[in-house]
């Protein structure tokens, strides 16, 4: 489990989190979901441990203090795709998707064949044979799911001992098409649900959060304006509140889905 | 796939050729020429203990107390400011930064000229006067080094963020006191310190002898060999800060790391050589263009080709106005600002 408690983040006068606390399951997919500005990016990074200037709040991972966990330490439990990474560099898809077991190998654990994980975690996202590719030739969707696969890449094993660990996601979907957004999304939901890893993303399409996440935290200026199971917290009353849009919620084929009829 | 790609290992064996030619040019062209051949018998009378007679006589002198150590500091002096180069453009992610950018080469200097001119060396008491004349440059230069990275590491990695910009930044407002304090003790300087000055600012390896090496070898090579072999951390931070976090690296104490151990290894080598440019920032591109971005690449040839490039340059500043000699400094220079200016245009090109 990870639990954050009471957080409170400041930037210089600006107050970012005004005391959030959330939990995250493992084998359970947690949207985070709010407005722009609302805190979710900054709550993501206290959770996966790489924001520790909170003013005060405790977070945990598996009953131990976050901030008592080396980042090598933290780097064998958790994986992180950040938002973006528009970087560019002459470097092969293998030599970046490998870069996942650098943790493994400064521990000395060279146990996983790494030619075996990068052509499973590239088959995963839809990239097989991609290995010898330059990264830089490659679309800005493409160069995404080469992160995803290399953030797979540093959870491997992908079998049960997932359950020990955590993947944090910010807008995986941004910059895909909704082909393969839906297949990056069912990749890690499958992931989650099968192994039991505990997954945490930030995703604005509230219907990939309802076909998707499992929970979901709902944020709104630095706080959580509710917190639940998707099925049962998501409604218009809610969507009103955090986004201030008039939404409905149909039921199409026993799906359910958001449909946006305006802003207020 | 933790050896290297058969593509490198083809380049690193070229590089290697390349050193083996620039030694021999570096060992054979001159006043004297001296053929391979006869580099060959010297080396095997030295080796059997024979005598050698005459001419050949004369070219053994030549060649082991004048050209071989020069050779010798060349390549050392020459792969220690492009490996740092490397290291300092892999941990600030900017394909400009070089010793010289951040402030580590005009901290040296400052030192220098401050010793040169306000004849510090003098006040020492002449017991120490030999040493101090030997090694009071080269020691100057170094603490200037380390004084000067850590300045810029205070100002630039102030609390809690690891703000690159600032770093260099910080680089530039140093440099650019360092130039008005050096610019103030040239004014001040009388016509025998200017030289010394101006042949110190602009680089040379004449005048150093076998003393003098051995104690930059052993300065700047361990941290050479520390540096190559945190090529897959520098891999890392290609990725970006944050990434390289969550793949388990200390960032800051990493970059703090790698900073100090440039300085150690640039600096006591510019203490005896003086200022050359240019070596730190284009031998890096060069690699990165010929053979990508991996650093288990580039950071061993970094030290094949910084070597052979400044022997090759160094044979040149001995041969092409001789018997007069041209500063070393100025022939990097020559050969490293036209590229430095295409990387520029080809760099907007790209954004």
């Amino acid at each position: 489990m990870l639990v954050c408690r009471d957080i409170v983040l400041n930037k210089g006068e600006k107050k970012i989190l005004k005391g959030v606390s959330a939990t995250l399951e493992p084998g359970c997919v947690t949207a985070l979901v709010g407005k722009n500005g609302a805190g979710k990016t900054s709550l993501l990074r206290v959770l996966s441990g790489e924001e520790t200037g909170y003013h005060q709040g405790d977070v945990f991972v598996s009953d131990k203090n976050i901030n008592n966990i080396s980042s090598l330490g933290l780097s064998l439990r958790r994986a992180v795709l950040p938002q973006h990474s528009p970087l560019s560099f002459a470097l092969s898809v293998y030599d970046v998707v490998a870069m996942g077991r650098a943790p493994h190998h400064k521990r000395g654990d060279f146990e996983l064949s790494v030619e075996r994980v990068v052509a499973q975690t590239l088959e995963m996202v839809g990239l097989s044979g991609f290995e010898l590719r330059g990264y830089e030739a490659l679309s800005g969707g493409e160069r995404q799911r080469v992160h995803l696969a290399r953030v797979l890449c540093q959870l491997a094993p992908l079998d049960d001992s997932l359950q020990r660990k955590w993947l944090f996601l910010d807008e995986p979907t941004a910059s895909q098409d909704i082909g393969h957004a839906h297949d990056m999304l069912s990749c890690v939901q499958d992931l989650s649900h099968r192994h039991g890893l505990g997954v945490c993303m930030i995703v604005h399409d509230l219907n990939f959060v309802l076909r998707y996440a499992d929970e979901m935290v709902v944020l709104s200026q630095g706080e959580v304006l509710s917190q639940g199971t998707t099925s049962e917290i998501l409604d218009s009353e809610l969507l009103a509140q955090a986004f201030g849009v008039q939404a409905q919620l149909i039921e199409h084929e026993g799906e359910r889905m958001v449909f946006i009829k305006g802003t207020f | 796939m933790s050896v290297l790609p058969y593509k490198y290992m083809r380049l690193l064996l070229f590089l290697m050729i390349a050193v083996i030619i620039s030694t021999l040019l570096g060992l054979g062209v001159g006043a004297v020429s001296i053929s391979p051949g006869q580099m060959w018998s010297v080396l095997w009378s030295t080796l059997s203990g024979g005598e050698l007679t005459g001419d050949l006589a004369t070219r053994g002198v030549i060649l082991t107390s004048l050209r071989l150590p020069r050779v010798l500091l060349a390549g050392l002096i020459g792969a220690s400011l492009a490996v740092s180069g490397s290291a300092l453009q892999g941990v600030f992610r900017n394909p400009l930064a070089d010793p010289g950018l951040i402030g580590v080469s005009s901290g040296a200097a400052l030192a220098v000229v401050v010793w040169i001119v306000l004849g510090v060396g003098g006040m020492v008491s002449p017991e120490l006067g030999a040493w101090v004349s030997v090694l009071g440059v080269p020691l100057c230069a170094f603490m200037g080094a380390l004084a000067a990275t850590f300045i810029v590491l205070k100002l630039g990695m102030r609390g809690q963020g690891n703000d690159v910009a600032t770093l260099i930044l910080a680089g530039v407002a140093l440099n650019a006191l360092a130039g008005a304090v050096i610019g103030l003790a040239t004014y001040m300087a009388d016509e025998e310190e200017l030289r010394s000055l101006t042949m110190w600012t602009l680089g040379s390896l004449g005048g150093v002898g076998w003393q003098e090496i051995i104690l930059i070898a052993v300065c700047a090579v361990p941290g050479m060999m520390w540096l190559v072999r945190q090529a897959s951390e520098f891999d890392l931070l290609l990725l970006g800060e944050s990434e390289a976090y969550h793949l388990g690296m200390d960032v800051r104490t990493f970059q703090r790391r790698v900073i100090v151990v440039a300085a150690i290894v640039v600096g006591v080598g510019v203490g005896f050589t003086g200022m050359i440019g240019f070596v730190g920032l284009i031998v890096p591109h060069i690699l990165r263009l010929l053979g990508g971005a991996t650093h288990r690449f580039v950071m061993p040839a970094s030290v094949l080709l910084g070597g052979s490039l400044l022997m090759f340059a160094d044979m040149l500043a001995r041969t092409l106005a001789a018997p007069a000699e041209l500063p070393l400094g100025v022939i990097t220079a020559l050969m490293g600002a036209p590229f430095f200016i295409y990387l520029l245009r080809s760099q907007v090109g790209v954004r």
